[in-house]
């Protein structure tokens, strides 16, 4: 009966060993440029002055907290593309729940998710792993 | 089974390991001190027949634990295992479909004599992969020591991929991709490269895998659904990061209500596990199982807290949701005389009677091996062992590898080293 691996040859680990060689140097995880980011935008998409977006907002119009994978520090009037998620800046929960402040205004290019882990869980000092 | 000292030194092994995923080899001890977590020479070896001995009772094991699993359900139990509520519809739910689930290892108390014991069931989010798998296997091609290694983890588990994920792809009408995710707070390394080994036996297997740290797990407000930061649908997702830890997070209502909906997330290992990865898991097999005269002797007698025998003074105190041997005690005739430090155990506890681990002592002092027996899609796959200078296993242990059948090399025909 078999116990072992069929082939008696070193295995191919290549993102592990990749993965390895970047611990090795230093890499942290991942990089920034894939980042979630928030930023108020009016119904079509275009980037506005944060405070329309506080939950405290009394005017009129129709402004979202809009996520996405998009590029930190872009300026107001910048039309952001399809593909992000709307969010009403008055439904605190959604807001939280997006990893963003409950209330207030939510400065543009904060990033979010963070909903799992981040040691908002029952931490106990140890790894993941058992 | 028999503790090898003076095992071959690989020259250059440290940077060697390393490079093929050990990276947390180095184990920074509280006192500053840095050691090595691979030992590099000693080994154990064994007999075939104790290796296919040990195979049969680990599927033996899982069978049993498949077993109370039905009665956990059927007795609704999970008060007593203080699981809580909202976790118990997704675990109905999965123990029934059986999703994907494709590893677990069993902690085994083993010292080549009497049968092997379980010791508990690391069914959710199981570590030591990586030197099980890779590490250990190299060395023992590269050494030569050995005619064989209990190590069918990578055949295993990339079998385990198509099967589960074929299943998968049958019952949806799509092929999934399959993201692969760890949390940024386990800085060791560790954790990342169990998910990029995870990651080669995925890729092998046939699917897309993708790296996802968990805190970037975006819940998006619209469609409930979860997603990754490139805005991904997360299809299935392996997660190393437990069950219980994970319906605590802010998106834990989350996760359980999206993975109830058609096309939720499918997230592996499943929530059943956390019916086995509780040390609640102990008392109920020993309460199945304990008095069956072929089954009872792979378990240690096992307890709920407040259920032990008024006539113990000998036992092992664990906490339920403990990890890595944190909050565990030792009591001898009544009193505590081990404990590890630790926030666990507000939960609740579990007694099992104390059996200590055996010990191989060498010229370097005491070893206490605690076999990792694993499991791949409910199979015997492999082992991995573990040993400490003292009765509980923790974190700072060493990993020593194995072989089967080994031979001293003769006077003249030894490997030049």
């Amino acid at each position: 009966m078999a116990v072992s691996n069929r082939v008696r040859a070193a295995l191919t680990t290549t993102v592990l060993a990749t993965a390895a060689t970047g611990f090795m140097a230093g890499c942290g995880a991942g990089g920034d440029e894939d980042e979630q980011v928030a930023y108020c935008t009016d119904e079509n998409g275009e980037i506005v002055d944060d405070d329309y977006c506080d939950d405290g907002y009394r005017g009129g119009g129709l402004f979202f907290l809009y996520l996405g994978g998009f590029r930190p520090g872009l300026p107001i009037g910048s039309r952001l593309p399809a593909g992000g998620t709307r969010i009403d800046p008055k439904d605190s929960a959604a807001r939280s729940r997006a990893g963003l402040p409950s209330t207030g205004k939510v400065t543009g290019g904060t990033r979010v998710s963070g909903g799992i882990g981040s040691g908002i869980g029952g931490r106990a000092g140890t790894g993941a792993g058992s | 089974m028999r503790r090898i000292e003076s095992g071959v030194v690989r020259p250059g092994w440290e940077a060697e390991i390393e490079a093929q995923g050990l990276v947390y080899n180095r184990t920074h001890l509280p006192g500053g001190e840095v050691r090595s977590y691979w030992r590099e020479g000693p080994f154990y070896d064994f007999s075939m027949a104790e290796i296919q001995m040990l195979e049969s009772a680990v599927s033996q094991l899982f069978e049993m634990c498949v077993v109370a699993g039905d009665h956990v359900i059927e007795h609704d139990l999970f008060d007593r295992m203080r699981i809580p509520p909202m976790a118990r519809p997704l675990i109905r739910r999965t123990w029934a479909e059986e999703p994907p689930s494709i590893y677990g290892r069993f902690d085994l108390r083993y010292d080549g004599e009497g049968p092997p014991k379980l010791l508990e069931f690391n069914a959710d989010t199981p570590t030591g992969l990586v030197e099980s798998a890779v590490t250990q296997w190299n060395w023992h091609l590269f050494t030569g020591q050995g005619r064989d290694q209990w190590n069918a983890l990578h055949d295993k588990l990339v079998a385990a991929w198509q099967r589960n994920l074929l299943k998968w792809e049958r019952r949806t009408g799509f092929r999934p991709r399959v993201h692969l995710a760890w949390t940024s707070e386990e800085t060791s390394g560790e954790d990342r490269m169990t998910v990029a080994y995870l990651m080669d036996t995925v890729v092998q297997a046939g699917y897309e895998a993708i790296e996802l740290i968990v805190e970037d797990i975006v819940l998006d407000d619209g469609d409930a659904r979860f997603y990754d930061p490139q805005g991904r649908h997360l299809d299935v997702v392996f997660k190393l990061y437990p069950w219980e830890w994970l319906i605590e997070d802010e998106f834990g209502p989350a996760v359980l209500a999206d993975a109830m909906r058609p096309g939720g997330t499918t997230w592996i290992e499943p929530a059943y596990k956390m019916m086995w990865s509780t040390k609640a898991l102990l008392p109920i097999l020993w309460q199945l199982f304990g008095n069956d005269p072929v089954l009872g002797k792979f378990l240690v007698p096992a307890y709920f807290a407040d259920e032990m025998p008024s006539s113990w003074r000998e036992y092992v105190r664990k906490p339920l949701w403990g990890r890595e041997g944190a909050n565990v005690a030792i009591v001898r005739d009544g009193v505590v005389t081990e404990e590890m430090p630790g926030r666990y155990g507000t939960e609740g506890f579990v007694v099992q009677e104390f059996v200590p681990l055996p010990n191989f002592t060498g010229a370097d002092g005491p070893h206490y091996p605690a076999l990792g027996a694993w499991v791949v899609d409910g199979e015997p796959a492999g082992l991995g062992i573990r040993e400490s200078d003292g009765l509980i296993t923790d974190n700072l242990s060493y990993f020593v590898p194995h072989t089967i059948d080994y031979g001293p090399p003769r006077a003249g025909r030894g490997r030049a080293t």
